[in-house]
């Protein structure tokens, strides 16, 4: 097998083929997808300026027209957050802003105590409105942040592209965010240790999926006064949720369904989590999970 | 010059230097205020405060004890009232929109969402107040902010895993097939492929 490696979306991006390829072959379409992904950043980047999202962020309460791949991720996060009755919410309120949510987390004073107040009044219906066009328009008061579904959305799109560039055996892995298409024998994905070890704490099988994990072990401090603080805020109380699940991994069918389904899990902790992803695993909305909790332990489900 | 005019331009000079030394009456002070505090926290951050601190501690020195209680480590908090109001009657926008969508799907708000917080948002404020044992005021405090966000929290979670009405509909076509997973546990650690971690 053959792989290779860039940067990109603030995250790394890896390349695995199980294909013939030559040397030029594969770094010329590592190349091309490179470039790709440059181009979706620019559609979906929060912390570019010029980035058609940032843009809708800074017209909320206008129409804006724009590109037909930020409408269709728009589109998606709406039905996903009506879907899973706002437990899945890219549409930060200002609220959640003054949390130092605004920057990215490099650029985040950690030393800092956050306020751990918040006067966040959850929207129950997704704060946004789509016309024809494409057009959309933000209520004002809110800010999108893709984040994890754009990512999920851009290696998917990406490992199309690559699919329709020849290759047949393949997995395209960003900061964690796993697309395999296969024609073949199934992929062995190895889900991280989040308790700190080396080892992997399992294996799903994918033939041709999405594989994303989400998680409060990384992207954690302590405050000064003790508290430990992780970055996966609980859209109804606007506050770092409170959950006894350290990761959840979801292989879907699609990787955004993937990666929406894991955030919610966690969300809703180990218990209600395992609960809720059986539920849409018999409902055929996901074929496989994997959660590891605070206290230690790991609930595989096949 | 007449002399009306000499008179006119002594009276404006008087009152430009009274202006300025009012000024001047003011910001001596404030600015001598200012200073003296950069200077105490600058000794209370500096090493020989807290040598002297130490000092303190050791022998009862009567001229150190503002040094410590300079240098003690009190955290300086905003003082918020006891329970300062998030929304009332009169506000406007999107958050009272989405008070009134909330209120809705709790079942305590029957009207069209206009995002305006007039009596009748009031009205069903008090009822869920009343009906979480806060008092009714018709206005949304912290506490009563946080019994919503918790009932919304409820009323979603229900959903999700509450008995036969499980998230469905999938958006996805369902025309490629993911495989099944194998084992939780079996660890991998030669193999050099796709590891999904959080990020």
């Amino acid at each position: 097998m053959q792989s290779t490696a860039f940067r990109a979306m603030g995250t790394d991006v890896e390349l695995f083929v199980d294909d013939w390829l030559t040397g030029p072959e594969l770094s010329s379409l590592a190349c091309q997808l490179e470039a790709s992904i440059r181009r979706y950043e620019r559609i979906f980047s929060r912390f570019d300026p010029a980035s058609h999202l940032s843009r809708l962020n800074r017209q909320a309460g206008s129409w804006v027209m724009v590109p037909a791949e930020l409408d269709e991720v728009l589109k998606l996060a709406a039905h996903w957050f009506e879907q899973t009755r706002g437990y899945f919410d890219p549409f930060i309120g200002e609220d959640m802003r003054r949390m130092g949510y605004s920057v990215t987390f490099d650029q985040l004073d950690v030393t800092v105590e956050p306020i751990l107040a918040s006067t966040r009044v959850p929207p129950v219906k997704p704060p946004v409105e789509f016309g024809t066009d494409p057009a959309v328009r933000l209520q004002p008061g809110y800010e999108v942040d893709l984040g994890g579904i754009a990512k999920g959305f851009i290696v998917a799109r990406c490992a199309e592209e690559l699919r329709a560039q020849g290759l047949r055996n393949f997995a395209l892995s960003a900061g964690g965010d796993v697309q395999v298409m296969s024609d073949g024998e199934p992929w062995p994905v190895r889900v991280a240790n989040p308790f700190g070890g080396a080892e992997p704490i399992g294996t799903l099988a994918v033939k041709r999926g999405g594989v994303a994990t989400s998680g409060t072990y990384k992207r954690r401090w302590q405050t000064p006064s003790g508290r430990v603080m992780h970055h996966l805020i609980d859209p109804f109380t606007g506050l770092p949720a409170d959950t006894d699940a350290l990761s959840v991994s979801v292989c879907a069918d699609e990787l955004t369904t993937a990666e929406v389904l894991a955030k919610v899990a966690l969300l809703l902790g180990s218990d209600r989590g395992t609960q809720y992803l059986c539920a849409a695993r018999e409902a055929g909305i996901c074929s496989s999970f994997l959660i590891a909790t605070t206290k230690g332990d790991v609930i595989p489900c096949n | 010059m007449t002399p009306d005019d000499k008179k006119l331009a002594k009276l404006a000079r008087e009152r430009k230097m009274h202006r300025w030394l009012t000024t001047l009456s003011w910001s001596v002070p404030a600015v001598s205020f200012g200073g003296m505090f950069t200077i105490w926290h600058a000794i209370a951050k500096s090493p020989v405060a807290t040598a002297a601190k130490a000092m303190a501690t050791q022998s009862a020195h009567t001229s150190a004890t503002h040094v410590t209680s300079a240098s003690g480590r009190t955290t300086v908090r905003t003082a918020a009232a006891a329970d300062p109001v998030v929304l009332q009657q009169g506000d406007k926008g999107s958050k009272v929109a989405a008070l009134q969508q909330s209120l809705s799907a709790l079942g305590f708000f029957n009207y069209a969402i206009t995002g305006t917080y007039g009596p009748i948002t009031a009205a069903a404020v008090e009822a869920f107040q009343a009906a979480e044992g806060l008092t009714p005021t018709g206005a949304v405090d912290e506490r009563t902010l946080t019994a919503l966000q918790q009932a919304m929290k409820a009323h979603a979670t229900r959903a999700l895993t509450g008995s036969g009405s499980s998230s469905s509909g999938s958006s996805s076509s369902g025309s490629s097939s993911s495989g099944s997973s194998s084992g939780g546990g079996s660890a991998m650690p030669s193999f050099p492929g796709p590891v999904t971690s959080a990020s």
